[in-house]
């Protein structure tokens, strides 16, 4: 009996949610990032308008962000508790990946087989098995690749004007959540210029919604991070994240690791096909993908983007591409004298899938750094035994829960744009976590206003503490909170004596 | 009101303007240079923002002999009142844009041309910081129109008047008369013209050329810390510089224009002047507004390609349309907004007068070199270094200076070079770290503070 491709693509993306879902209700928490997007949706449900002045990071200080998926959250958060709609929506969203690009993949190879395995390879790629992280990143990747399907339908005879429609509304949308929507538009003026090069002609329309994408992709900038622009200049791209910890943003990473990201399997096929397309068959439906894949290559040695981002991009355009190999190496395959072994191919593929895949996504998702119950529990404890107005210091990262759950001021988080001297804040705090001395320690406190100091497992680890500081002394640090996370309330200044 | 209906609209209001465009455009002119100046005005700010207009000032009160070129300077600057001068750099916009009108009355530029090739040069931060301001690019912009407009009036004797702003304008650097030669050559060729006066209009600027090579710098400036990118891209914050979108035009009006302006050998000229004009940027990013003048024509040609051309989704061409003339006035907007962050405050002023009338005339004044011209103007002191004297040992030691952390490193350098006075503003001590380096060691008691306002402070070194 056969069962329909629809029947099967809906296991699929059934499968996909059910296993992306299982871990993040398994994984306690949210990455450390989610935390600022979350608080970001409670504001936007409450009051309808998103915190651009924002009275606790930093102390008080400007941030613009582009605010369509906390918007779309915020619409779930009306009927449904908002712990429980970033932990599903997220993960549908990526799910729903399986979907586009078993669509695109039928559009491209008109092969139902080789789109589903396509589908399959996106629903586990080990990248996107960030299960419990709620960033629009989550939103911007199945929503690019839905721009990307309706945009290689524009030529469809009599749906034109509904995949144009569908072009404009995804592209809209795509500028108000990320502004990497730019690897769309480098990507699709690399295709312009891939055509040209293979002498290929590229269809007027495309031209004109390139130009329109790239006039309002900039214009939208403009409008929402001018003051972001005027003040960094050209490194805005790189938002003003310390030297120290660039690292993180942008890494060096080796092929090994790659390999594992994006699943050895998509990785080489996507590669062979690259090669084949571009330099032997001069295939104009794959042209638009290895496009992508220049541009995000280009994009991430140039580290303009994220590496995360682009290599999450990258393992989607490696899925699609799988099913153009799919259909090259049946067809190979069944012109040899093993092709006896043609009706197995797919069961074969299929366990090599999910080894490949499925594994190292689930592994992968064990590894996301969360905080832990306890650790939330010591921020929660400030917000309801301090004063409202006092300032905690954390490390950088831990910076958005104690806006999030303490609600009280922070000293620093990860959102650097358009902070003063963040290398100098940054060495700060790292001094008052590692210093001997607490005169320095007392400086640095009296600096930033520091009320009160908050010692996780994770800092502990960092900085090789015991248990407490350096130089602690009940004195001057007055131990509050005295779990694993420890919270100090500091009473002494620093007093110059002339 | 359907889509027929609004095109339909959009020509009955838009034909008028481009008829009258001359009248139109000048009120743009004059709107768009009065707007930073009164802004300026009201927040009692010196009307002047570019060190570029202080160094000048600064030579026309310096009586020398390779100073003579600022004679003119010289007497307007004892003639009218220092918040007068900058109706100077307005008129001369008014006086090119008249210029510019009359000249493309005898030439074949179709009006649509004329209206969005001005109306986008207007509308840049490049040519409202240079006619804002005393501007060594905006002057030779119009002896240049000067000169086009004597060549072509009718009576011989008028045209060959035209020798005298060529002879100005050749003389005001090096680079300006690798341009006049240019652009004298690439005007002969088009106008297929042979005679005395083509062959002394070439003649000229190039004998200049030669003489200038001896005694005039090849450009002028650079008047701060170059930096390629975001010089070049007015919404990257920079005071002057391009629109990003006239910037994305100019390549593409580049790219369409190509396979029409390249086959005429003619018009073939255009090209080395863009690209001279280029490199002029690369070289000095101070001369931008050539640059600009550049790429606005190449971003002109781009725009009315672009949009000359039949769309296939006619909505997308206007919603494009609209976001491109959005997007450069938005630029523009960003640039008004920005203007009276730059140049210096009243407190320099002051402080710098207060030096004027209270220290010795050979002082040596030490403060970072962007704050030179202004030392040089205000205070009439020898700044102890300004970009404009390109010399790399002095300004590496005026940084070794402002990053010295220990007395024994700074004390030396300062006793060598005569330093004695010290000049302090908001942009400087906002930049340095105020508990330890240069800023800190002037507690030492060999400091003295002699001067001191809300955002700027003097200091002697004894």
């Amino acid at each position: 009996m056969r069962i329909k491709p629809n029947y099967l693509l809906g296991l699929i993306f059934l499968a996909t949610i059910v296993v992306r879902l299982t871990l993040a209700f398994t994984i306690p928490n949210f990455t450390y990032e989610s935390y600022f997007h979350l608080r970001q949706v409670e504001h936007i449900t409450a009051t309808g308008l998103p915190l651009y002045n924002d009275p606790l990071s930093y102390g008080g200080r400007e941030l613009i962000f582009l605010p369509l998926f906390h918007y779309l959250t915020a619409a779930f958060n009306l009927f449904l508790p908002l712990e429980l709609v970033a932990k599903i929506l997220p993960n549908l969203l990526l799910a729903s990946l399986t979907i586009i690009i078993y669509l695109i993949c039928k559009k491209t190879v008109k092969d139902e087989t080789a789109s589903l395995f396509s589908a399959f390879v996106a629903g586990f790629l080990p990248i996107l098995y960030q299960t419990n992280s709620f960033i629009p990143e989550t939103l911007f990747i199945p929503l690019t690749f839905w721009t990307i399907y309706a945009f290689i339908n524009l030529r469809e005879k009599n749906k034109e004007k509904k995949y144009l429609l569908t072009y404009i509304l995804s592209f809209l949308a795509l500028s108000l959540t990320s502004s990497a929507t730019f690897l769309l538009i480098v990507g699709l003026g690399i295709y312009l210029l891939l055509n040209k090069l293979e002498k290929i002609s590229t269809g007027k329309e495309e031209i004109e919604l390139m130009l329109f994408s790239l006039f309002f992709f900039i214009w939208i900038q403009f409008l929402f991070f001018k003051q972001v622009l005027i003040t960094e200049g050209i490194s805005f791209i790189w938002q003003n994240v310390p030297s120290q910890i660039i690292n993180e943003f942008f890494p060096d990473i080796s092929i090994a690791q790659v390999l594992v990201l994006v699943s050895i399997i998509p990785f080489i096929t996507g590669i062979l096909v690259a090669y084949r397309s571009l330099f032997y068959l001069k295939n104009k439906k794959q042209l638009i993908f290895i496009s992508f894949v220049v541009s995000t290559t280009i994009l991430a040695w140039a580290k303009l983007i994220k590496f995360n981002l682009s290599l999450s991009f990258l393992a989607v355009i490696l899925a699609i591409l799988f099913a153009s190999f799919y259909v090259d190496f049946r067809d190979y395959w069944s012109k040899t004298k093993a092709s006896w072994l043609n009706k197995h191919l797919s069961k074969i593929i299929i366990a090599l899938l999910i080894l490949a895949t499925c594994v190292p996504a689930i592994n992968t998702s064990f590894q996301q750094i969360t905080p832990s119950d306890e650790e939330v529990e010591a921020f929660r404890w400030i917000k309801d035994n301090t004063p409202s107005e006092s300032t905690v210091l954390a490390l950088v990262e831990e910076g958005h829960l104690v806006t999030y759950y303490s609600q009280r001021k922070n000293v620093m988080d990860d959102n650097f744009a358009l902070e003063d001297k963040v290398e100098e804040r940054f060495n700060d705090i790292n001094i008052i976590y590692k210093t001997q001395f607490q005169t320095k320690a007392l400086e640095l406190t009296d600096k930033y206003e520091i009320d009160y100091v908050i010692l996780s497992t994770e800092a502990k680890e960092r900085y090789a503490l015991k248990s407490r500081f350096n130089y602690y002394t009940p004195e001057c640090f007055e131990r509050l909170y005295k779990e694993e996370t420890k919270v100090y309330e500091i009473s002494c200044t620093l007093e110059i004596k002339t | 009101m359907n889509l027929r209906e609004i095109n339909f609209t959009a020509k009955k209001y838009f034909n008028p303007v481009i008829n009258n465009q001359k009248a139109y455009l000048l009120l743009v002119l004059v709107g768009v240079l009065l707007f930073p100046v009164i802004s300026n005005l009201l927040s009692d700010r010196p009307l002047f923002t570019a060190s570029e207009s202080y160094y000048h000032l600064a030579q026309a009160e310096t009586w020398e002999l390779s100073n003579l070129h600022y004679w003119p300077l010289t007497q307007a600057v004892k003639i009218l009142p220092e918040e007068g001068l900058i109706f100077i750099p307005i008129l001369l916009a008014i006086g090119s844009f008249f210029l510019f009108y009359d000249l493309v009355q005898k030439t074949k530029i179709s009006p649509k041309h004329t209206f969005w090739g001005v109306l986008f040069l207007i509308l840049s931060p490049a040519f409202i910081q240079a006619f804002t301001n005393l501007n060594s690019q905006a002057f030779f912009l119009f002896l240049l129109l000067a000169v086009f407009w004597l060549l072509n009036q009718n009576k011989p004797i008028i045209r060959y008047l035209a020798i005298i702003p060529l002879i100005l304008a050749s003389f005001i650097e090096v680079y300006s008369s690798i341009l006049l030669v240019l652009v004298m050559m690439l005007y002969f060729r088009l106008k297929s013209e042979k005679n005395n006066l083509a062959v002394i209009c070439l003649v000229t600027p190039i004998f200049i050329f030669v003489l200038d090579l001896f005694w005039r710098p090849i450009m002028h400036g650079p008047f701060k810390v170059q930096a390629w990118l975001p010089d070049l891209i007015s919404d990257l914050g920079y005071i002057s510089g391009l629109s990003f979108f006239i910037l994305i035009l100019s390549l593409m009006g580049l790219v369409l224009s190509w396979k029409k302006l390249w086959p005429q050998k003619r018009l073939r000229w255009i090209y080395p002047f863009g690209l001279i004009t280029l490199v002029g940027y690369f070289y000095n990013t101070t001369y931008i507004f050539f640059l600009t003048v550049s790429a606005t024509f190449f971003a002109t040609l781009g725009f009315i390609s672009l949009f000359e051309n039949k769309w296939k989704i006619k909505e997308l061409k206007k919603i494009t349309y609209w976001l491109l003339i959005l997007g450069i006035v938005f630029s523009t907007i960003t640039f008004w907004e920005r203007s009276n962050d730059y140049g210096p405050t009243l407190s320099d002023k002051n402080a710098l007068s207060w030096i004027k009338d209270n220290t010795l005339s050979q002082s040596i004044i030490f403060s970072s070199p962007e704050n030179g011209e202004y030392v040089a103007y205000f205070a009439q002191r020898k700044p102890f270094y300004s970009f404009s004297e390109k010399n790399p040992a002095k300004y590496a030691l005026s940084q070794e200076i402002l990053s010295s952390i220990y007395i024994q490193d700074l004390f030396p350098i300062l006793e060598d070079q005569g330093i004695n006075i010290i000049y302090i503003n908001k942009n400087l001590r906002d930049r340095l770290p105020q508990d330890r380096g240069f800023l800190f060691l002037l507690k030492n008691e060999r400091f003295k503070l002699v001067y001191s306002n809300e955002e700027a402070q003097v200091w002697s070194f004894k």
